[in-house]
């Protein structure tokens, strides 16, 4: 069976272990718990007719304090970027994720998804922001780990670049 | 033995050929599977019947092990132990007796793709594999889990230099990391290995080093190629058991069994036989006559000393009514004089000899004697009895003396009869009167002899023929004169005493006098 390593990289508190166990238990908890170092997933979803077991990595947040540990990024094939839509700075911290995992790994596939759209009436972000990212070519999604709108399909959707 | 240097590079070169050639003949091989599986299966049916017994058979040799391992520590304390937390555990006796017994035991090997954590191949020891195929199938997070560690530790504590992560603990589990360029080869272990393994480690991961370091270089998530790896880490999944215990040590245990049993048995009986002693000494002890003032049980016998009244029982005959063994009993006695009361009686009987009808109590030093007897018995019985051992007092008040009885009856059937209107005594009842007299003498004498009153009313009456008012005193005047005839006669006064009576019948037989006898309870002679 094939194996993807991917990753789940963000701000602080941006949702991505709400996310993950969203995509791979279908749960989701109001409690917040911060990761500490790593926590790794496993789902089996089925791309083009093959089975794909997906080994979900996701990393805790980065903020000014605490930095992302490169080794964690190594043999990743994808990575999943997460900004909370009703913090605008996260979507600064996502790009600037983005060019670390490409110094680490290289071109690889990703998608940013931006989290929390079932708080809409919160949103933060501007227009021309996240425009501008969509017309580099990047794969930007709403998302909301709560509702779990989009979640699947945005995983799926890596999934599907992977093999 | 010497070897040529022609002969190693011919090695060298057979092997370099056949690993040029291995992807060939594999993928020749899966071509004509999926062709036509029965070509291949009626090729190999002569090795796989062979193959397939002798696999049942090393797993029955293993199973057959197991069993004998266990056994051989069936009847041990230390097993009882194991069962006894198989039963608060809840898992099988066989899983605890085993780990126990145990050693060392590779659990799980992992191959772990090094960059990327995800896992290349995975083998587990029969005693892991279908306990926990949850546990199986989360291999690949463990995997990832294990690199992750290995990349925190690396770089927490020596970034930049080559020093990984070797071993972690978790409890009685054990894992070994071994590194090499791209992949990490993981062993699970339960106990303590010894260094033997990390060699063998080392070598299964650089052996697959060299074999794949072409799948590992191009490794991107399928893991096909490296099944072929699955010998090489069985190769790891090595075990090892304490011998068994030494058979001189089961003689030995039965022995101390036996023994253990034989005392618990000696301990039953002796403390029946100590109970029953202690039964039969009390029962002794409670034996009027007889003081017990040392007893033992010794060497299977029975010593008893003390007092004992010669009338007491005889204390063999009640030991060996308790259930003790005569034959068993060393007594010694001296005799005493014992004021207990039965022993009492029985000295008084000896001692009195009382006549058919006379009855003997003791009750606290005092001797009630009751009945019929004779006089002279009841004088004599009152004189001796205060010097009894035993007997402070005697009672007779229940004793009829049979003399003195016989005195009454004659003294109350005597009628003194009298003419019509006269308290003259006539010559006619002269000789009665004397008759009653004497016997009214007697009796006074032999009450006076053992202490009890006499007392003689003398009951003169009148009839009522010649209506008279002087017929009280008539009936009067007769009692008087016959009272002072019996006192000319030495009946002594303070015994006699009178009564008179008019009686409305007429006729001779109601002119007289006649004796009513009474006595006294009787006197109570005592030693105090």
């Amino acid at each position: 069976m094939t194996q993807k390593k991917i990753l789940m990289l963000g701000a602080f508190a941006v949702g991505k272990t709400s996310l993950t166990e969203r995509f791979v238990t279908s749960s989701f908890s109001e409690r917040y718990r911060t990761t500490v170092g790593v926590r790794i997933h496993k789902k089996v979803v089925r791309v083009a007719g093959r089975e794909l077991t997906l080994i979900i990595w996701d990393l805790a947040g980065e903020d000014e304090f605490v930095a992302i540990r490169t080794p964690y990024l190594r043999g990743a094939a994808g990575y999943l970027l997460v900004a909370d839509g009703t913090r605008a700075d996260t979507l600064r911290k996502a790009c600037e994720l983005r060019e670390r995992a490409r110094g680490a790994i290289g071109e690889a596939p990703f998608v940013l998804l931006l989290n929390k759209h079932d708080r809409l009436e919160d949103w933060a972000l501007q227009e021309g922001s996240v425009a501008g990212l969509i017309k580099n070519g990047w794969d930007v999604r709403a998302v909301s780990a709560k509702s779990g709108d989009g979640v699947e399909d945005a995983f799926l959707s890596l999934a599907a670049r992977l093999v | 033995m010497a070897v040529s240097h022609d002969e190693r590079e011919s090695v060298n070169s057979a092997e370099e050929l056949a690993e040029a050639i291995e992807p060939v003949v594999e993928h020749s091989l899966r071509l004509s599977i999926r062709n036509d599986p029965r070509v291949l299966a009626g090729v190999l049916f002569p090795v796989i019947g062979p193959a397939i017994r002798k696999a049942v058979s090393a797993a029955l040799s293993d199973m057959v092990e197991s069993l004998n391992r266990i056994l051989e520590n069936s009847f041990s304390t230390r097993v009882l132990g194991w069962r006894f937390t198989a039963w608060r555990t809840g898992r099988p006796f066989a899983e605890i007796a085993l780990l126990h017994s145990l050693i060392y035991r590779v659990e799980q090997v992992l191959l772990i793709h090094r960059p990327s954590g995800l896992l290349l191949a995975h083998v587990q020891g029969p005693a892991v594999a279908g306990k926990d195929s949850s546990a199986a199938q989360d291999n690949s997070m463990v995997s990832g889990m294990l690199t992750a560690i290995q990349d925190f530790v690396q770089e927490s504590f020596s970034p930049g230099a080559e020093t990984p992560l070797r071993t972690m603990d978790a409890g009685d589990l054990t894992v070994w990391l071994e590194q090499g360029p791209n992949a990490t080869l993981a062993t699970v272990i339960r106990g303590a290995a010894p260094p033997e393994l990390r060699h063998s480690m080392a070598g299964a991961l650089e052996s697959i080093q060299q074999r794949h370091a072409r799948d590992l270089a191009a490794f991107e998530g399928d893991n096909a190629a490296f099944e072929r790896c699955q010998p090489m880490l069985e190769e790891c999944l090595a075990a090892k058991y304490r011998p068994p215990a030494r058979p001189a040590a089961r003689p030995l245990w039965i022995v101390a069994a036996l023994l253990a049993v034989l005392g618990g048995v000696w301990l039953y009986f002796s403390m029946r036989s100590a109970n029953e002693w202690r039964r039969a000494l009390s029962r002794l002890q409670a034996e009027p006559g007889i003081m017990v003032v040392s007893s033992e049980r010794a060497g299977g016998r029975y010593h008893v000393a003390g007092l004992r009244d010669p009338l007491a029982a005889d204390p063999r005959r009640v030991l060996a009514a308790a259930g003790v063994d005569p034959a068993k009993i060393d007594a010694s006695w001296r005799a005493f004089c014992s004021l207990d009361s039965a022993i009492a009686e029985k000295r008084a009987r000896i001692v009195l000899q009382p006549p058919a009808g006379v009855v003997l109590a003791s009750t606290g030093g005092v001797l009630d004697i009751s009945g019929t007897a004779p006089h002279f018995w009841i004088s004599g019985a009152l004189k001796a009895a205060p010097a009894i051992p035993g007997v402070d007092r005697v009672r007779i008040a229940g004793l009829v003396d049979a003399d003195m009885d016989s005195s009454r009856i004659a003294l109350e059937s005597a009628i003194i009869r009298f003419a019509e209107g006269s308290a003259e005594i006539q010559p006619a009842e002269a000789l009665t009167l004397q008759g009653a007299a004497k016997v009214a003498a007697t009796l006074e004498a032999e009450g006076r002899g053992i202490a009890r009153s006499v007392s003689i009313t003398v009951l003169g009456r009148a009839d009522g023929g010649t209506p008279s008012p002087n017929n009280p005193n008539l009936a009067a005047a007769r009692a008087a004169g016959v009272m002072k005839e019996l006192i000319r006669q030495g009946v002594s006064a303070g015994v006699l005493k009178m009564d008179s009576a008019v009686d409305a019948r007429t006729g001779a037989g109601w002119r007289n006098v006649t004796f009513a006898v009474a006595f006294g309870e009787g006197a109570e002679a005592g030693s105090r």
